[in-house]
């Protein structure tokens, strides 16, 4: 299986009317068993790039395909939303069941698959538990249960850890390397931390903005499961320190266009 | 090993048509009610075209009908209106912040909101009169309660964090309802209004119809009795176009009041 974006292009209407182009000609893969994080300044449109490929919105140019695939049946999407998305009134165990629910898997077959993805994500023991009731990093796994329990053939996730604090984040960031590792799940991450990107992905894509367009691709050929150790410190700090060098500039744009505005 | 486009499944979600659908179908409406009653399938008494209540309407606006009747209505609830909302919001506001008001206030609202208003109107014309005072008041009581009801909840649900803020500045009691709970409040006020916009509207008529020589409740009542179905339908168009002007009013009031929600 293989995720093809080929040519697209997204525009928008702005409150004026004004045609407002956030993604111009984005041409990129994601392999199977690869990882991929897309990384930019905000407004750079990767956020939209993760809906459009998710079929979430509708691109306005080029096409988003799955191809050599193994099996016909049409591929699963799994998707970790940023603010998690987990129904208020769904227990844990109940918000996890949802895709298997839409999937139309009867209720015995999913008890299995559930505990199964509960207690990778740590989550045992919270299964009657309601959202309101975990921590912000729970919650996120909750999500992340959600997605990986209908066996995805893509995973998307959109700045999952974004709205925790920057030790849970730590935490979270080991968790998913580990979690990645079992599963070796095609995905596609957006982030606007580039340590984050830097320490998860195989493959760092850099966006600019206005429009977004590809700026850069990065390779990271540090082993996965080795980039926490002290001996790769440099050559991760010399990553991050490429591509903040390369969207500084933009991101600095971005920061003042939100200032005005406001 | 087809390759699977990917589709976008917000496409139903996302959708929007043109205005001119909306008036196309209300005009179709009624070129298919007007068709009804010129092809003699029902009779003009029991329900008159559209046309014969235009012209109806038209006649009676000539001669100054509806301006009389609606000059006696509109004053009769627009202070109504005002006195109910007023007293609710000082009530809601008084019961929603203080815990004694709360102990002693909230328990007297709750067991008389669910007296169907218009029970009262008897006794109200025994204690006030059949004059203007009984129809204001009934109008008033039937506004207070969803305002003061909804102020009340609205006030509850301030943001603890804000007025932490407003505290910690030494702020008076004054300014902390002024600047933080009220307009933390507005919106679920606002929604209060609207409610109460309807049952004012509902009382007017009901009022009129019980005990008054003018109003469009009195006029409809009067036409009815003489079984002049285009006249009284054109008091109906009236009160229609008064209920949407109210709502249009509230709508206007609360993008002046409200104006950080969009």
């Amino acid at each position: 299986m293989k995720l093809v974006i080929e040519g697209v292009s997204k525009n928008f209407a702005n409150a004026h009317g004004q045609k407002l182009t956030v993604l111009e000609d984005i041409n990129l893969t994601v392999a199977e068993e690869e990882f991929v994080a897309l990384v930019g300044p905000s407004g750079c449109g990767k956020s939209t790039l993760l809906n459009l490929t998710a079929g979430l919105l509708e691109p306005s140019g080029g096409s988003i395909y799955f191809t050599e695939m193994e099996t016909s049946h049409v591929p699963a999407v799994g998707i970790v939303f940023q603010e998690t998305g987990l129904f208020p009134w769904r227990s844990v165990y109940d918000n996890i069941a949802f895709g298997l629910e839409a999937a139309g898997i009867p209720t015995n077959e999913q008890k299995e698959r559930i505990s199964h993805y509960i207690e990778m994500v740590g989550l045992s023991g919270f299964e009657k538990a309601f959202p309101h009731q975990l921590s912000g990093g729970m919650r996120q796994r909750v999500g992340i249960a959600r997605a990986l329990v209908i066996n995805p053939d893509l995973l998307l996730m959109d700045e999952p850890f974004s709205a925790l604090d920057a030790q849970t984040r730590t935490i979270m960031q080991e968790e998913l390397v580990a979690l990645w590792e079992k599963t070796r799940l095609s995905t596609l991450y957006v982030t606007h931390n580039i340590q984050e990107a830097v320490l998860l992905a195989d493959r760092v894509v850099l966006l600019s903005r206005r429009p977004g367009r590809i700026s850069k691709i990065l390779t990271i050929d540090i082993p996965r499961p080795e980039r926490e150790n002290a001996e790769h410190a440099q050559a991760i700090d010399e990553y991050v320190r490429i591509i903040w060098e390369h969207i500084s500039q933009d991101a600095r744009a971005a920061l003042l266009e939100v200032e005005t505005n406001g | 090993m087809a390759d699977y486009k990917v589709q976008n499944k917000m496409l139903h979600w996302q959708k929007s048509y043109p205005s001119w659908v909306s008036a196309i179908a209300i005009f179709s409406l009624l070129a298919l009610w007007e068709a009804i009653c010129r092809s003699g399938l029902v009779s003009a008494l029991f329900l008159p075209a559209p046309s014969g209540i235009l012209s109806s309407l038209l006649t009676m606006t000539m001669n100054g009908e509806i301006g009389r009747s609606l000059a006696a209505s509109m004053a009769r609830i627009a202070t109504g209106f005002v006195l109910g909302s007023f007293i609710g919001l000082i009530v809601g506001m008084i019961t929603g912040t203080s815990a004694l008001a709360d102990r002693i206030g909230t328990p007297i609202v709750q067991a008389l909101y669910p007296i169907p208003k218009i029970a009262l109107l008897p006794l109200f014309i025994l204690w006030l009169g059949i004059g203007e005072l009984s129809k204001i008041t009934i109008i008033a009581l039937g506004v207070f309660f969803p305002v003061a009801m909804n102020t009340y909840s609205g006030v509850k649900n301030v943001d603890p964090l804000l007025i932490k803020v407003a505290v910690s500045f030494n702020a008076s009691w004054w300014l902390t309802m002024k600047s933080v709970v009220l307009p933390s409040a507005l919106p679920v006020i606002f929604a209060g209004l609207r409610l109460a916009a309807g049952t004012s509207l509902l009382l007017l008529v009901a009022a009129e119809m019980i005990a008054a020589q003018e109003g469009i409740g009195a006029l409809i009542l009067h036409y009815g009795d003489l079984m002049i179905t285009d006249k009284l339908m054109a008091g109906v168009i009236v009160l229609s176009v008064l209920g949407l002007l109210f709502h249009l009013f509230l709508q206007w009031l609360e993008k002046k009041a409200v104006p950080w929600k969009d």
